[in-house]
Parts: C-alpha cells; structure tokens; sequence
C-alpha cells in the first residue's frame, strides 16, 4: 500500500468538509486567527495556507463578507456569513446530513451482511 | 519585527499587484496574533530563533502565496484528460512521420545508422516543441475555463468489439498462405514475374545480385516455416505457445537476414551487364527501394516481435 494513502484520502475527505465547518462558524463575526482557533477548539485543525485562501474565495463567491476594523490597536479583517451565503449553507447542511445518514445506513448493512457462501 | 516585514514583502512579490496589500495585511494579523500568543504563554518576547522558527512553520513565501492564486495547475482534471489524448495522438503521428523520413534517409543516404541517430534526435527535439505547445494551448483554455463537449455526444452502440489478441483472423492467416505459396515458388524458379520496370517504352532487365546467393537457403527456410505457420493458423485460429515462439523466432531470423542483406549495396543488377546509362540510373532507384522494402520488413518484424511477446506473457 503507498506510504502517505491515508494521508492522501483524510485530505480529500477533509477538503468539503472544512467549508462547511467555515460556513458555520462564521455565522459568528470572526477574523481569521479567532475563526481558526474556534475551529482547533472543536477538533478541526486548518493551517492558514488552507483557511486564508478559502475565505477569500468564499467572499469572492458571494457566500461571506469582510470588514476591516481596529480591534487592540490592530486592524484585522471580520469575516461572516452574508445573507446569500445563509440559503447555501442551509442545503449544504442538509446534503451533508443526508451523507452522513446514508453513510452510516450502508455501513451498518455491510457490518450485518451473512458473508456470501464461497460456492456461490 | 524586521524579519516579518521581510517576509510580509517576500510574499507580496508573488501575488498580484491588486491583492498584495489586502492579502499581506491580513496574513500579518495572523502572524503577529500568533506571535503574541506565544509570546502570553511563555510570558517573555520570542529570542530570534524562536521568531524564525515561527516564520517558517508558516510556509514558504512563494507556497503561501501561490495558495490564493485563482490558477493552482497548469492542467487541471477536467482539462487533462482532453490533453492527454490530444498528446498522445500527436506525438503518435509525429513518430510515424519521423520513422518514414528517417526510413528514407536510412536507405538513401548510404549511412543507416548516423541517419537513425539523426532522426531520433530530431523525433527527440520535434515532440518536445509540439508537446509544449499543446501544453501551452491546453492551459489556456484551462484558464478561461473553456468547457469541452468533445467526448459529450458519443454513443455507446458505437463502442469498439472487445478483441481477443489471442485470436487469429482466418483471411489473414489465408493471405498469408496465398503470399508464402507465391513467393516460395517464385524463390525456387518455378515462376517468374515480366519485369515491372519500363524506360522509353523499353522494359528495363534486371536481376537481383550475387549477394542474395549466402543467404538462399536462409530465405527458403524462413519462407517455409512462415507458411507451415501460416497453415497451422488457418486450421487452428487461436495463439498458442510453440506457434508464438516458432514466430518470434522466424522474426529474429528475419531481422538478421535484413540487417545483413541491407549492408549489401549492390542487390539489383542490370540482366544484361552491357547496358548502360539511363537504365543503369533506374536500376540504382530499384536498389533503393529494396533497400526501402528490407527497412519495412524489419519494423514489421519488430512490431510481430513485440506483439507475440505480449501474447506470451498473456499465456503464462
């Protein structure tokens, strides 16, 4: 099996998945160091190569919005859910649940499946 | 903080004008956030060392910011497989024209060999423009996200038969047998053909040379065991072992003989020796296409060769 295979379908599996979560924080006002902490916070590491591009592109997508403010004497950039965004994030959570649910259904039957007779 | 600046303006070169401000500025809340809660933790400023270590778990500046790029490859997966047929059929056809120039040259120029290394090289040099060109091509379309419906309105009834490679289609073996039957008899002097060449309305006499006579038997040989084969596959169509190696080894045979015949500059005489001028040249043009005719059956041997090798490894 190569080396880094795990490696390589976790980042694949990963990939949808931390826009989602980024969606959902940030129906919460956060900037990018904050958001990236709440999400360490709750399990999900995302490095800020992978987390300052992707809220860039979600903003450019219409699906976020930005604001420079002065916040302890810096400026930072508050990102948050725009109301576009809000009807998207709504069926993505849906799918997303809908693939959880099918998921688990498929795992369980191929946990509860009689193992096929080696003469048939 | 000096090291951050340097760093800060270090990623700035990569990125586009527009961006580089908004894009430094916010990667530079992130990095002195980061450095001040290390700073909390620690309850002192960062040494030096502790700063560069920092900068660096940060990333490269040109990686970091190749990330907000819009364009991360030059060929993506969409495009790619659109780009890979399209290369290979080109350099397929840039190779074709190569092997035939370079056939050419190979039995005009009196020097095979220099002529093959020469046009390798150009085959070599003549891919490389056309593969970078269509790279160039493709990832353009790629940036303007052109969107291909190339392979859109196929139909699957149309689809190609599964081949057997196995298998040996009955007029080929029969063609074969009609050839081998033909030539056998013409080798031994049973027929004889009227000569195909004509000057002035004058049938130019010719004959092949002496240098045929030290491999007679080998060409019989090799011309009765290709129609024994032949025989053997018309009756049983189907590859087997013994029948692929006796192939492979009339091939290898064959790719000697043609090796040693092509060396040979004289294999078509005038018939009658007194013959002289614009026949003399003609018959100089018919050893060149024998000559031409002996590079055929070599690729043609190899290409053989390389199939009942397949079909061997196909049959263990």
């Amino acid at each position: 099996m190569e080396p880094d295979l795990f490696e390589k379908l976790r980042l694949e599996l990963r990939r949808g998945s931390l826009t989602l979560a980024v969606l959902v924080a940030l129906q919460h006002e956060h900037y990018g160091y904050t958001l990236r902490k709440t999400l360490a916070e709750q399990g999900l590491d995302i490095d800020e190569g992978t987390l300052y591009p992707l809220l860039r592109r979600l903003e450019s997508q219409g699906l976020l919005v930005s604001e420079w403010r002065e916040e302890d004497k810096r400026n930072k950039r508050f990102y948050r859910l725009a109301d576009d965004g809000k009807p998207v994030l709504a069926q993505l959570l849906n799918e997303w649940r809908a693939l959880d649910a099918a998921l688990d259904r498929i795992h369980h039957d191929a946990a509860h499946a009689v193992p096929a007779s080696p003469s048939n | 903080m000096e090291l951050v600046e340097r760093y800060l303006h270090a990623v700035s070169n990569y990125l586009p004008k527009a961006q580089a401000a908004d894009i430094t500025a916010e990667l530079k809340d992130s990095l002195l956030s980061k450095i001040e809660e290390q700073e909390n933790q620690t309850g002192r400023a960062l040494n030096d060392d502790e700063l560069r270590a920092l900068i660096k778990a940060n990333g490269h500046p040109m990686l970091v910011a190749s990330q907000y790029l819009p364009q991360q490859q030059l060929i993506g997966p969409t495009v790619f497989p659109y780009w890979w047929f399209s290369l290979r059929l080109v350099l397929m056809i840039v190779a074709l024209v190569h092997v035939v120039l370079v056939g050419i040259a190979a039995v005009t120029s009196g020097h095979p060999i220099q002529a093959i290394i020469q046009g390798f090289f150009e085959f070599a040099g003549t891919a490389l423009v056309y593969a970078a060109v269509l790279t160039l091509i493709f990832s353009l379309l790629e940036r303007e996200q052109v969107r291909f419906c190339l392979f859109e309105n196929w139909q699957p009834e149309k689809l190609a038969p599964i081949k057997d490679s196995l298998q040996i289609p009955r007029c080929e073996s029969g063609f074969e047998l009609v050839v081998g039957a033909v030539f056998i008899s013409w080798w031994l002097g049973l027929i004889s053909f009227p000569t195909p060449v004509y000057h002035d309305g004058v049938a130019v006499p010719f004959k092949l040379s002496d240098a045929w006579q030290l491999y007679w038997w080998g060409i019989l040989l090799i011309a009765v065991m290709d129609f024994v084969l032949a025989a053997a596959n018309w009756l049983s169509p189907y590859w087997k072992w013994d029948r692929l190696l006796l192939r492979i080894l009339v091939n290898v045979i064959s790719l000697g003989l043609v090796y040693m015949l092509f060396q040979q500059d004289q294999l078509v005489v005038l018939a009658n020796a007194t013959v002289e001028g614009e026949p003399a040249r003609i018959v100089g043009y018919i050893n060149q296409a024998v000559h031409g005719v002996l590079v055929f059956i070599g690729v043609v041997a190899l290409i053989e060769l390389t199939q009942d090798c397949r079909r061997l490894l196909q049959l263990r």
